[in-house]
């Protein structure tokens, strides 16, 4: 024998199904509302340079004393690298562009030109500052190496989580011109990729010393 | 009785805990402090190299594949450093004397020298940290050239003898490639 439909257990039943109906109506609205708004939004996000590139770039120009004007910039985060993987799992490529894809988890690349006329940087300043910047973003430097002007310098995480995510960020300095670019990715793979379309005996040696 | 040995097993048990991190926290003996190192006002040659353990674990890992002798060298280093610093008439002497102290100090602290090369050319000090009498802990090389540049070098790892030659052969450290397979480590006193 059902419940008669006016006692209070019935109107707390219907009250607390109302308030759900009501619920999930209001966040349906929300999502079609705020949805296309998301979406550039996200993809804005997994497009732009990320705060590394931005911490070497105003490091080098604090110490140098120069302003840098980006020409380009290309950023791919790790959500722009799973569409483009997604997205190229629907096409037919050859299988090296869908290993490469697999490898890369993201990178970024930023190229700036120097825009005032005089650098007025010395040397030994600037690599310090840019240790100390990008230490603070835990980072630290690997390798360094200044001749004439220029600068090269390689840095990892100063804490590194697996052998098949690595991120490493290089930046190249001459003066005249800034080329800071970081990725991140499955290193195993991609020396995977690099040997197999590399021949052997042009692999380079490290040399430390003369 | 019972209430006394409870409380020195937790005393001795909080002793350890926090001498841990203690333990945790040292350089190994091996790894010498070269100090902070900057280039040349003049512009010349300046190279850095400092690769910690778990950067060297990854790099011999995926050197397996390529360079499998390269992989099992750096397998098991703590620690590759490398400085060279053009010398110019500012930083020549301050250098010199730094490489002075960083000998004084591995003379101080037992290292052992096992070349010494001084001529007008080249000033050059090999030094190897041995542990017990066939394993070697680390290897120091310091070399002013020529009186243009300054190389000092510090590895730090579980080395063979007979692995020296091939560190100086692959990492084109000259000093090292002539010590061949005859460089078997001093025996320890």
């Amino acid at each position: 024998m059902s419940p008669p439909l006016n006692t209070p257990a019935f109107r707390a039943v219907r009250g607390s199904v109302q308030t759900i109906l009501l619920g999930g109506l209001a966040l349906a609205l929300a999502s079609v509302v705020l949805l296309p708004l998301m979406v550039p939004a996200a993809l804005y996000l997994s497009l732009r340079p990320s705060g590394s590139l931005d911490v070497v770039r105003q490091a080098v120009a604090r110490s140098a004393r120069v302003d840098l004007e980006p020409e380009i910039e290309i950023a791919l985060r790790p959500a722009a690298c799973a569409l483009l993987r997604a997205g190229a799992a629907l096409a037919d490529h050859p299988p090296e562009l869908h290993a490469a894809l697999g490898a890369v988890r993201a990178v970024e690349v930023g190229v700036y030109q120097v825009a005032s006329s005089k650098l007025s940087a010395k040397p030994r300043d600037m690599l310090g500052d840019i240790d100390r910047a990008m230490a603070a973003r835990g980072w630290e430097r690997v390798v360094g190496v200044m001749n004439a002007g220029d600068m090269v310098a390689v840095f990892a995480p100063q804490k590194i989580r697996s052998h098949r995510d690595l991120s490493l960020a290089v930046l190249v300095f001459d003066g005249s011109r800034l080329v800071a670019a970081s990725i991140r990715g499955d290193p195993e793979a991609v020396i995977d990729l690099a040997l197999e379309h590399a021949p052997r005996h042009h692999a380079p040696r490290l040399a430390l010393t003369r | 009785m019972n209430a006394t040995l409870r409380h020195a097993v937790a005393a001795t048990a909080l002793a350890a805990c926090l001498a841990v991190p203690v333990f945790a926290a040292e350089p190994p003996d091996a790894q010498i402090d070269f100090g902070a190192f900057a280039p040349s006002d003049s512009g010349g040659e300046f190279v850095e190299v400092h690769i910690r353990s778990n950067l060297i674990a990854m790099a011999a890992r995926l050197a397996e594949k390529a360079e499998p002798e390269v992989a099992q060298l750096i397998r098991g280093l703590q620690l590759i450093r490398v400085n060279v610093i053009s010398l110019d008439d500012k930083n020549r002497a301050e250098m010199e004397q730094r490489v002075k102290t960083i000998r004084a100090d591995l003379d101080a602290r037992g290292w052992e020298r096992i070349v010494t090369v001084q001529n007008p050319k080249e000033d050059v000090g090999v030094y190897l940290k041995l542990r017990g009498d066939e394993a070697i802990e680390g290897l120091v090389v310091t070399v002013i050239g020529d009186a243009k540049e300054a190389v000092l070098v510090n590895i730090v790892g579980n080395l063979k003898p007979e692995k020296l030659a091939m560190i100086g052969e692959r990492f084109h450290i000259e000093h090292l490639k002539k010590l061949g397979p005859v460089a078997e480590p001093p025996k320890a006193n």
